[in-house]
């Protein structure tokens, strides 16, 4: 595939190989072994995945920034509200409606999920138009553009979000909120926020040899590395984050969040955590859990989707919510005990399983690739990470409904965080 | 009844869409297609490597084929008869028939005395018997989900939906367990074991009482305004008492027949040859009885130029829909108006998102709701900004929609949502679990799994004039239904306020078909209700309550 190289990336190349950089890219291509993937590392740390399939003229792909602890980042209150911004201004050289317009004339969509501990944003391309796809992936997350005009809207929304006069919906976004582990930002941080620190915000965090980028499609390892040196090749990232002296905004509340809503039944929910601690042990020991909760007649969402676990009980009007929460709490606190080597051998079964499961859908190739998950190296670790997953400490409570069902909702004593596990390589 | 799809069916209405940009058309690359001696379709695509395959049912035959005494029916059949494969359904259990039987006759004991209204010794006692007998069951059953036959044989996302067009179910296997699969259907369809109903009917009652359905009740109240009469506009949340009277044997006659052999396809993608795999077929789920299918359904003629509706409804937050009805997908203009909402809706750049970005939000454009066997609506969904208000986004909707009527699309925005379609068809291509439903949706809204790319020769021919005209003909006044939600002033309600919206919505359900004349019904009643004073207030709720029991 050939195309015109963009201005940028005309000047980066040749910098590239004069440096000496290309040194990794210039070895003997490995033969693709069907379901594993091609990789190589770009000069600048970003690492690039490749699955070949030639089936049809499609490339598939996901990018995911790395970012550090939300409890490590003063500025973590920024993220939701930094990659509205990415994701409404322009890129590069374009301006927002005409980036809008590049996308959508060669059927891009660039959807950003903001995890706790990175960004990932996919897109799908027709084959022929896989090198327009990098190019505007690549401009939006390492080039983007903070638009002054565009700010002021999404100042004012999130203000409104948080001085949200409603019980309900200002309960619900400072459960979500403690449950991604970010604060909500002060009204004098917002106030002050203009695009300048939009912009060193982005410098500082999001950096290439931070980044992996895995394609699945109708391109050849030469032609990846091509378009990754494009599209990627002139990334570089400025200063670290510099290391927080004493937190500029205050830890995520740890509730309970409760919203009064007169003559009304109770809704109640339990959460937890997600702060990336454990995040790939928790992936693999995720689908017992979900099966543990809904066997208990509970209804939980589902762990696997990225997104924290939250369990959710309703109640007649007139019943009050405390014995609910008791329920869901025994449910919980009971389950790390329960797990047993049954289960861990149950469990290796299914991944093995759905491994090979994973060839009917690209999507979770790409997905495994970036994020996979872990099994924890014997029954006391599963335990462990069980126990902090779903303690008491990593819980937050939301409920809603008539005062009087609310009653006896006390706040949780704020126990001390355990040390996490540290995950062992696949 | 409408619920979220699995995504697995959520990437059908995007199949739908991206069917229509094909370039000249191939056939799909490895498919392969038989019928069964007893007409049962199946259509295989092959994907050699992967080791494992995609595996669904599709039967034609949805929420709008129940005949009325079975409303429900195809929700409770997905729930009870397709997904998971649990032991008991597929096993020799003597003492389990009985147990069912005796458990359906209590059930509907039980439901005859409650209808009476009131307590009662006799009802205690039913209840305390159905109580037990439930227990009972549920200690037959195997709890333990590895029990499932597919997760046993290292299978994921079983899945089983139903919709207003067709019922369908789905799972993923390695591809040695293709004969398990083949075996596990023939059994369970050849059985309609249903052991599980009681707990089926008595979680899908719950949820319809409880308002858990239908998720958006706006929609239901546009589906029901712009088509009425039709089953696409029945909300089954106004038929629990029905759905719970509902009754074992006739559910399992009429399982047999909605699925028989006749209206299933059996859809296979992945790593399967079909020289070893039809035959496996024709042994199992061939070798099925070829039954006799159910009547089709008496569906009213639906006028699509019914006139102009305007329903206003509270709710959460401000928002208007805006509902034209369209032909069926089978229609020569279906293709034209799905390119129609690419233009105004796909994509930040498309002309409602562009056009409208200072005044809405949350801007959705849709075809095919709730299906598209039959006509349906293209849907407009949009929310105000703060400080603007429905009436200007419905001016400036009505603009953009005059424009597409008045003027052509620019070749820059046909080739956008070509090339839009096109990322959309490949991508459902190449998974193999998208694949397996777009073909299988194909195949029970057109007859046959061309749908899926056989509309694109139509469109390719059509050109963009072809979208004026198509706009011309049905985005029109008279084709129309608009919804409004207005805030809800639920919040400011007191306790006797819900009492009587409650008692009033039940008794406004039996009376009133039309979703739009209850909902002005209802909110009338409530105005005129908080004018009263206070002991008037109290006589007029416990005068509807007397009148509901008496209903009853």
């Amino acid at each position: 595939m050939t195309r015109p190289m963009p201005p940028f990336a005309v000047l980066a190349v040749p910098a590239l190989v004069a440096a000496g950089g290309l040194g990794p890219l210039q070895a003997a291509d490995p033969a693709p072994i069907p379901g594993s993937p091609q990789t190589f590392v770009l000069p600048n740390g970003l690492q690039v995945a490749l699955f070949e399939d030639h089936s049809l003229p499609l490339v598939k792909g996901e990018l995911r920034v790395a970012l550090p602890p939300p409890a490590e980042d003063p500025e973590a209150w920024l993220r939701p509200l930094g990659l509205r911004m990415m994701a409404l201004g322009g890129s590069g050289a374009r301006s927002a409606a005409a980036f809008a317009q590049a996308a959508d004339a060669v059927g891009l969509q660039l959807p950003a999920s903001l995890g706790p501990r990175a960004v990932t944003w996919r897109f799908t391309a027709r084959a022929q138009d896989q090198g327009t796809a990098l190019d505007l992936l690549a401009d939006r997350v390492a080039r983007p553009g903070f638009d002054p005009q565009a700010l002021e809207p999404a100042r004012l929304e999130a203000w409104s979000e948080v001085g949200e006069a409603q019980a309900l919906p200002r309960a619900r976004l400072r459960f979500d909120r403690s449950l991604a582990a970010l604060p909500l930002p002060a009204e004098r941080q917002l106030a002050t926020l203009d695009p300048t620190m939009l912009a060193a915000w982005h410098r500082t965090r999001f950096r290439p040899e931070g980044a992996r980028l895995a394609l699945w499609g109708d391109l050849d390892l030469a032609q990846a590395r091509q378009l990754a040196i494009l599209a990627f090749g002139a990334w570089t990232a400025g200063a670290p984050a510099p290391a927080p002296a004493a937190p500029a905004s205050p830890a995520p509340e740890p509730g309970p969040f409760l919203a009064a809503l007169p003559g009304e039944a109770c809704e109640l929910r339990i959460g937890l955590v997600e702060d990336g601690t454990d995040a790939a042990l928790r992936r693999y020991l995720g689908p017992w859990v979900l099966a543990q909760l809904q066997a208990a007649g509970l209804h939980p969402s589902d762990p696997l989707s990225g997104d924290p676990l939250v369990v959710t009980a309703d109640a007649p009007l007139g019943v009050p919510a405390a014995p609910l929460k008791a329920r869901l709490e025994a449910a919980l606190e009971a389950l790390p005990a329960t797990f047993g080597d049954r289960d861990l051998a149950a469990l290796a079964r299914q991944a093995t399983a759905a491994q090979v499961l994973r060839g009917l859908h690209p999507g979770d190739q790409l997905a495994d690739a970036l994020a996979p998950a872990a099994a924890p190296r014997d029954l006391e670790t599963a335990r462990t990470v069980l126990r902090r997953w779903l303690g008491a400490a990593n819980r937050r409570l939301f409920a809603s409904g008539d005062p009087g069902a609310l009653a006896g909702l006390q706040a949780p004593a704020a126990p001390e965080p355990q040390a996490p596990v540290s995950t062992p390589k696949r | 009844m409408r619920r979220s799809l699995p995504p697995f069916l959520a990437a059908m209405v995007s199949g739908a869409l991206a069917a229509q940009a094909l370039p000249p058309a191939p056939p799909l690359p490895g498919l392969t297609e038989r019928r069964l001696a007893n007409g049962a379709e199946v259509i295989l695509v092959r994907r050699p490597g992967s080791g494992a395959f995609r595996a669904s049912l599709f039967f034609r035959q949805g929420g709008v084929d129940e005949p009325p005494q079975l409303l429900g029916a195809t929700e409770l059949l997905s729930r009870c008869l397709l997904g998971p494969a649990w032991p008991e359904d597929l096993r020799d259990d003597a003492g389990l028939e009985p147990l069912l039987q005796q458990e359906d006759t209590l059930a509907e004991s039980l439901r005859m005395a409650g209808a009476q209204g009131g307590a009662s010794p006799d009802r205690e006692a039913l209840a305390a018997a159905h109580g037990a007998l439930l227990d009972r069951l549920e200690a037959r059953y195997d709890q333990d989900a590895s029990q499932e036959a597919y997760r046993a044989a290292g299978g994921l996302e079983v899945q089983a939906v139903d919709t207003r067009d067709f019922l369908a179910e789905g799972v993923e296997l390695p591809a040695e367990a293709f004969g398990l699969w083949c075996r596990t259907e023939a059994d369970r369809l050849r059985r309609v074991a249903l052991s599980r109903l009681p707990f089926a009917r008595a979680s899908l009652v719950a949820d319809l009482k409880s308002g858990a359905f239908p998720k958006d009740p706006a929609v239901a109240v546009l589906l029901g305004a712009a088509l009425p009469g039709h089953p696409y506009g029945r909300n089954l949340g106004d038929y629990a008492a029905a759905v719970e009277a509902l009754r074992r044997d006739d559910l399992r006659a009429y399982a047999r027949r909605a699925c028989s052999p006749g209206r299933m396809a059996v859809v296979l993608v992945g790593d399967l040859d079909p020289g070893a795999a039809l035959p496996v077929l024709e042994r199992t789920l061939g070798a099925l009885p070829a039954g006799t299918p159910p009547e089709p359904p008496v569906l009213p003629d639906l006028n699509l130029a019914l006139g102009d509706r305007r329903v206003q409804i509270q709710g959460e937050d401000s928002r208007v829909l805006a509902g034209w009805r369209i032909p069926a997908r089978t229609s020569p203009d279906a293709p034209a108006l799905e390119v129609l909402a690419r233009i105004l809706g796909g994509g930040p750049s498309a002309r409602l998102p562009l056009r409208l970005k200072e005044i809405a939000t949350d801007i959705q454009v849709s075809t095919g709701r709730p299906g598209a066997r039959y006509p349906n609506l293209l849907v407009v969904d949009a929310r105000p900004r703060p400080g603007h208000s429905l009436q200007e986004v419905e001016e400036a909707l009505d603009r953009e929609i005059l424009l597409l009527r008045q003027a052509p699309v620019s070749q820059e925005e046909w080739s956008r949502a070509l090339a839009q379609l096109e990322v959309g068809r490949l991508d459902l291509q190449a998974d193999a679990g998208d694949l397996a439903a777009a073909l299988g949706v194909a195949w029970a809204q057109t007859g046959s799994w061309q749908g899926f790319s056989a509309e694109a020769d139509r469109l390719r021919a059509a050109g963009p004039e072809a979208l004026q005209r198509a706009a011309a003909t049905y985005l029109i006044p008279s084709h129309r239904t608009v919804v409004e939600v207005v805030p809800d002033p639920s919040r400011r309600l007191d306790a006797q306020d819900r009492a009587f919206l409650e008692v009033l919505r039940t008794l406004a359900q039996r009376q009133v078909e039309d979703p739009a004349q209850r909902e002005s019904l209802v909110a009338e009643g409530l105005r005129q209700f908080q004018m009263l004073p206070q002991a008037e207030r109290t006589k007029t709720l416990d005068l509807l309550r007397r009148q509901l029991q008496g209903a009853r």
